[in-house]
């Protein structure tokens, strides 16, 4: 399985939208596009996982390492997760620190 | 869960355990567990728990590169209990390991992501995730099984 990740910059924010599976092998791409970000002056980022159908714990502290490095006031949105996807979030206790949305529109 | 005579083996493989073997683990593991369980959400979870441990396993292999481990799947169908069963067992080489499964201090789930630790969590995945996690040093062996049971007892 690949790993794709397009990023866009917008005013206020940046977008990761991936494609594809975050597991073992593909996380270190999703760590390496995050730590080349300035994640410490960066108030929103968004990971768009709609067409991403499987995050593994691997992809969960890609997630955790981004937010640990933005300002405690930013927020990192996930959005159009899968139910499953959502599920491992919620167990794992992760949704404390991100906001799940359906589409950027709810942003 | 202890395993049985009655156990079937559906399909093995066995590769070094290395991450240039890790899409032929995980391709292998995620046609067998969709052939089995048609739930696409438990499914999911099933192959979650997998990918964990795995990943542990192969990640321990190639930090202790010296020691070239194999890792051997077995898919197994056994029946305990009149329930029906899906195990996937996982047998490695490398130095021994002990997830010692629901018998470590959990997850703190509630603990601010920003004081978060990095490990423990793919062991608290993996027993969230299915309904039986087992270990045992075999012949010199860890052998791991997760387990799921796909035909509930009818009432």
């Amino acid at each position: 399985m690949t790993l794709s990740i397009e990023i866009t910059q917008g005013d206020v924010h940046v977008t990761l939208t991936l494609t594809g599976d975050v597991d073992t092998k593909t996380a270190p791409e999703l760590l390496a596009k995050l730590t080349a970000l300035e994640l410490s002056l960066l108030e929103q980022l968004r990971l768009n996982l709609v067409e991403v159908d499987f995050i593994s714990s691997a992809g969960l502290r890609a997630i955790v390492f981004a937010k640990q490095k933005m300002p405690h006031s930013s927020r990192l949105y996930l959005v159009g997760a899968s139910e499953q996807i959502v599920e491992t979030i919620t167990k794992t206790g992760l949704a404390q620190a991100v906001v799940v949305v359906g589409s950027e529109e709810e942003i | 869960m202890e395993s049985s005579d009655a156990d079937i083996v559906v399909d093995s493989l066995e590769y070094p355990a290395s991450m240039d073997h890790w899409d032929s683990f995980t391709d292998f593991t995620k046609s067998s567990i969709t052939k089995f369980i048609s739930d696409s959400s438990l499914a999911y979870k099933f192959f979650l728990a997998f990918e964990e441990l795995i990943s542990n396993i192969i990640r321990s292999s190639e930090k202790h590169s010296a020691r070239q481990a194999t890792l051997a799947i077995r898919i197994l169908k056994r029946n305990l209990d009149d329930k029906d069963w899906l195990v996937v067992q996982t047998v490695d080489t490398g130095i021994q390991f002990d997830p010692h499964y629901h018998q470590r201090n959990p997850v703190d789930t509630k603990q601010p992501v920003h004081e978060r630790a990095i490990g423990g969590l793919g062991i608290f995945l993996i027993e969230q995730s299915v309904d039986c996690a087992h270990y045992q040093w075999l012949n010199g062996s860890n052998v791991n099984e997760i387990s799921i049971c796909i035909q509930p007892v009818s009432s």
